[in-house]
């Protein structure tokens, strides 16, 4: 067999995925830097987090809550006190997920809050996010209600959440670029299905077999970025983005 | 809420994202397949030059190639993703095998080895011809020309057997030599001008079925693919059940 130099799997994985340079400031790695006391940047990027992850954190608190209500008025509660930064005192850096980080604030302010009195009002004095948890019951009525434990619920909507995520900004940069009827004739073909013809969706693009081939390579490229820079988004670590890619992975299956 | 399941890997879908009929497990699954290092273009150890993407198969791209001394013309470039990688030893013995492959209606393997980013990669015959399922349209007048010849006047049934002939012998020298398909359908086979004049039917990927995807089966299947693509070619043949390309050969005459 013919044999090439070959490079250690860091080199080959890490580096790349940001483009090949150095790891590139993310949402996460800013609010770990700076710490309790915050920033105006940080404070951003936490809410920015927030703001895109606080589903799974719903669906995570109402699948041990007695009620909606319960469950919508722990969850605004939960990053209100997210927001003043009282869960980010004693944050190993050197452990920096935000999806870890997350699940691991709910549970212990979950298990405060059980041995405390229910007797106060929680939530709403004051709201520093635009959580849509109005909308949150109608969509949780759609996940599947079965024997997932909460924490395997978390994970996979959070991998939901990403892949949504990815998806939308795809669908977006489309339609900016005039190609919105393209995308909605190609995006079945991210899956990596090979048994769909290429011929049909050639048709009705008015596209060469080879064209639409090379446009959903270039669709599946530009998927995989997007969706990377999601993910590094929560970890401080470049190397953690194939290890959460893997985690998500297991997450869905 | 009653969850649907995908239908090619079992993982549950999404009823509340935006996206409810693109499978998450699936999804995930090829974008880790199509990671940075599968961009063959960027990689310069590569020993072949990239000239544009062919397709893109479950488990890594398949460019247009040539190589970079320019020792030889085109070929087909599959780069295979960094977690469909069969162990060395096994390319070690199909790369003997493979290579040795030699028949006018086989696409041949050229090379198997790892490129500079330690993926593997395998050359084959590029073959430039016509889909098979479009020149057998073509055949029977599919593009509206007089029914039963083409347009240098030759009987088209006379061509549609010449193609039986040659696809049953490549099964048959394949299956001498301990090589086997198991992934042999329409997709597979390209239709080219011979040299001389005429058609050359090229049978694609012999041997990789098994040595990339880890296919099993035996020779039966194969077989049973034959006559699905025989029977998909409306030769007017006997309906007997046929066990053997032999049988199937001298059906068609020799």
């Amino acid at each position: 067999m013919t044999s090439h130099k070959r490079l250690p799997p860091a080199a080959v994985g890490g580096g790349n995925l940001l483009g090949g340079g150095r790891f590139a400031t993310t949402h996460w790695s800013l609010v770990l830097a700076a710490g309790a006391t915050g920033s105006v940047e940080s404070n951003q990027a936490l809410a920015t987090l927030c703001e895109l992850y606080w589903y799974p954190v719903y669906v995570f608190v109402r699948r041990q809550a007695r009620s909606a209500d319960e469950a919508a008025d722990l969850t605004q509660e939960f990053f209100t006190r997210l927001l003043e930064k009282s869960f980010l005192r004693g944050v190993d850096p050197e452990r920096g997920r935000f999806r870890s980080f997350l699940l691991a604030c709910l549970r212990h302010f979950l298990s405060n809050e059980r041995d405390r009195a229910r007797t106060l009002k929680r939530g709403g004095q004051y709201k520093l996010l635009s959580l849509e948890i109005e909308t949150a019951e109608e969509r949780y009525q759609l996940e599947p209600h079965d024997e997932m434990t909460p924490d395997r619920v978390f994970d996979r909507r959070w991998a939901l959440t990403l892949l949504d995520r990815a998806l939308s900004r795809l669908r977006e940069e489309h339609r900016t670029g005039g190609k919105s009827e393209t995308f909605e004739a190609l995006k079945e073909f991210l899956t990596g299905d090979t048994d769909m013809p290429y011929s049909a969706v050639a048709g009705a693009l008015g596209m060469s077999e080879g064209a639409i081939k090379v446009a959903v390579h270039r669709l599946r490229r530009r998927f995989r970025d997007l969706l990377t820079d999601e993910i590094a988004q929560t970890v401080l670590d470049p190397h953690d983005v194939d290890h959460e890619l893997q985690h998500l992975l297991q997450a869905v299956r | 809420v009653t969850s649907t399941r995908c239908r090619r890997c079992g993982a549950r879908l999404d009823a509340a994202g935006d996206s409810p009929g693109l499978c998450p497990a699936c999804l995930l699954h090829a974008a880790i397949a199509c990671a940075p290092s599968d961009d063959a273009s960027d990689d310069a150890e590569l020993p072949y030059r990239i000239v544009t993407v062919l397709g893109e198969g479950a488990h890594g791209v398949t460019y247009l190639a040539q190589e970079r001394s320019a020792r030889s013309g085109l070929v087909a470039l599959r780069l295979l993703d960094a977690a469909a990688r069969p162990a060395v030893e096994r390319l070690e013995a199909a790369r003997a095998v493979l290579s040795s492959l030699r028949h006018p209606s086989i696409g041949r393997v050229l090379d198997i080895g790892l490129s500079g980013t330690g993926r593997i990669y395998v050359a084959t015959e590029f073959v430039s011809g016509t889909p098979f399922a479009l020149a057998l349209k073509r055949m029977h007048g599919g593009d509206e020309r007089p029914r039963g010849h083409d347009e240098s006047g030759r009987s088209q049934g006379g061509d549609r057997l010449t193609l039986a002939r040659q696809l049953c012998d490549a099964v048959r020298t394949a299956h001498a030599c301990g090589v086997l398909h198991l992934a042999l359908r329409e997709s597979k086979i390209r239709v080219a001008s011979a040299d001389g004049g005429g058609r050359r039917l090229k049978v694609l990927d012999f041997g990789l079925a098994a040595l990339l995807d880890g296919i099993q089966g035996s020779a039966a299947d194969d077989i049973a693919a034959v006559a699905a693509l025989l029977e998909v070619m409306d030769l007017d043949l006997p309906r007997t059940a046929y066990g053997s390309i032999e049988e199937w050969i001298a059906a068609i005459g020799q």
